[in-house]
């Protein structure tokens, strides 16, 4: 199990490596999702503000 | 109209290539993550070490997938890019602008882990090599794209104009491969290869076609999420959004996306 | 009403757009001494001697040269945009691609040949190869229009915003590089005593290349951002 962390003494290279790949793809469908839902608070938002001046003013 | 056609325009409606994205998006993310698990623990735990590089050369199997990934993004991109100056569909603006990222993503990383695997191997972090230099410019033509589309106010032309850069583009990248090339064999002679005549064993392969199929799907699943939000926010003022927004204001923002 | 001919409306294009540029020949200068200014600061910056100096003066001389047109690339449409004049362009019933043509070479006659002409004086500041002397400025002014084409398509692309510089540097210079590879690289082997014939033919076979398509690219690029 050891021998399998040291990586044949490679390990801080191979495992960076892993990480960097992992945590960049995990960032970028994390943002990806994050976006989509930014957009839709915005509809929300703007939906809400016209429903609140066409309530104010009929 | 014929059926093909019938369909074609179907998909190419923003609401259906909503649903039909919002349906495959969970499968291209779930699939690409159990076949790169499979992958990693094919690349770390049963391929065997590497005579020469020892398990450094483990880092093959993040680097090269995220460097086919990087290129096929740009592809994608382009066609899409075409497509969209071309027909003016507004689906393809919304894909192609939605691969920029999802590309410049897998650039990176095949920028970092190659400078990873370039210390214990060459000894410096970076080397002017043909290959590491077209990634970077790849990597900028990217960044080029993003920025241009980002810095234009309307979403539509900035999409637009964004694809005729990414055409551009496709056009360079070739020349700058070739003329790297060239530059290189004029500056510093033949650099240490990677790949030499030898061929990559089948323990080594299976995983690396494992992990290119999951990079691909994750693409995928990562153009489709940016794909419907670009949707959202281009057909803003429509029923179908309006809508989708306030039946998924009613469940706790936890709800299923 | 009836258009003038192609061929008129490109003559009075060259005409005004020269006449604007002797109207402001002050500004034709600034590119000149930014190229200048920069190709000094090399010596300031990693030393004086000449054995440091003369393997990079090529090299120095191109990206000055590059960057110069690149700060210059920014008025290629500007005021043209601003008064209106470009749109009046764009709706014009001459092919457009051939009016760009005609703007870009004015643009490449007072921004770039006064660089190739000041080239010289850059390479002695650096101590250039002696038998780099004609050479240099062959290679810039096949290099030049290369670089004043390509950027014209980008400029083309952010003609209506702010503030472009950054952003216009981000998309050119990726673009230029195979360009300043080959034309630096032409210098260099030169300066090997290796072969240098065959860059420069793959630097005017761009030329050629771009001489066409590169307006047409701009034409379609200035549609696309001034819709």
């Amino acid at each position: 199990m050891h021998s399998f962390f040291a990586m044949g003494g490679y390990a801080a290279y191979v495992w960076v490596s892993y990480a960097v790949f992992i945590v960049v793809l995990a960032i970028d469908a994390w943002a990806a999702r994050a976006q989509r839902l930014r957009q839709l608070a915005q509809v929300r938002g703007r939906a809400r503000r016209s429903a609140a001046r066409s309530g104010s003013t009929p | 109209m014929n059926t093909l056609t019938y369909w074609f325009h179907k998909l190419g409606s923003p609401p259906t290539f909503y649903r039909i994205a919002t349906a495959l998006q969970p499968w291209c993310y779930g699939v690409a993550l159990v076949l790169g698990l499979i992958g990693l623990y094919g690349g770390l735990v049963v391929a065997p070490k590497d005579y020469q590089q020892g398990d450094a050369y483990r880092i093959i199997f993040v680097h090269v997938p995220c460097a086919w990934m990087g290129l096929f993004a740009y592809l994608f991109m382009a066609v899409n890019a075409f497509i969209a100056l071309v027909w003016r569909i507004k689906l393809n603006e919304v894909l192609a602008m939605a691969s920029a990222p999802v590309g410049a993503a897998f650039t990176f990383v095949t920028l970092v882990t190659g400078s990873l695997w370039g210390k214990p191997m060459w000894g410096t972090w970076w080397t002017w090599d043909a290959r590491l230099t077209s990634e970077l410019f790849l990597l900028f033509l990217y960044f080029g794209v993003i920025g241009l589309y980002n810095a234009i106010e309307d979403r539509r032309q900035a999409a637009r104009a964004a694809s005729f850069l990414a055409l551009i583009g496709v056009v360079n990248l070739p020349i700058v491969h070739f003329s790297v090339n060239w530059w290189n064999t004029l500056h510093q002679g033949s650099t240490v290869r990677l790949f030499g005549p030898s061929r990559i064993d089948a323990s080594m392969l299976w995983p690396l076609l494992l992990l290119a199929i999951a990079t691909h799907l994750w693409f995928f699943g990562s153009v489709l999420a940016r794909a419907r939000g670009g949707l959202i926010e281009l057909d803003a003022g429509k029923d179908w959004v309006r809508t989708l927004a306030l039946a998924q204001s009613k469940p706790t923002a936890s709800g299923v996306t | 009403m009836r258009p003038g001919s192609t061929r008129a409306a490109c003559l009075a294009l060259l005409r005004r757009d020269l006449l604007l540029v002797w109207r402001r020949r002050g500004d034709t200068l600034t590119p000149l001494l930014f190229a200048l200014i920069v190709v000094a600061l090399f010596p300031l910056a990693i030393g004086a001697q000449m054995e440091t100096l003369r393997p990079i003066a090529v090299g120095v001389v191109f990206v000055a040269t590059l960057l110069a047109g690149l700060l210059a690339l920014d008025s290629l449409f500007r005021g043209d945009y601003e008064d209106g004049s470009l749109e009046q362009l764009v709706v014009s019933p001459h092919p457009l691609a051939l009016l760009l043509a005609c703007k870009i070479a004015v643009h490449w006659l007072t921004t770039a040949l006064p660089l190739i002409a000041l080239s010289p004086l850059l390479g002695e500041l650096l101590f250039l190869d002696p038998a780099l002397r004609g050479l240099l400025p062959l290679a810039l002014a096949l290099t030049t229009p290369l670089l004043s084409l390509i950027g014209a398509v980008c400029v083309a692309l952010t003609v209506g915003m702010q503030r472009s510089g950054m952003l216009l540097a981000l998309l050119v210079l990726p673009l230029y590089v195979p360009v300043l590879i080959f034309g630096a690289g032409a210098c260099n082997a030169a300066q090997m005593g290796l072969p240098y014939l065959a860059p420069l033919l793959w630097l005017a076979a761009g030329l050629v290349l771009a001489l066409v398509l590169a307006p047409l690219a701009c034409a379609a690029a200035l549609r696309i951002s001034t819709s």
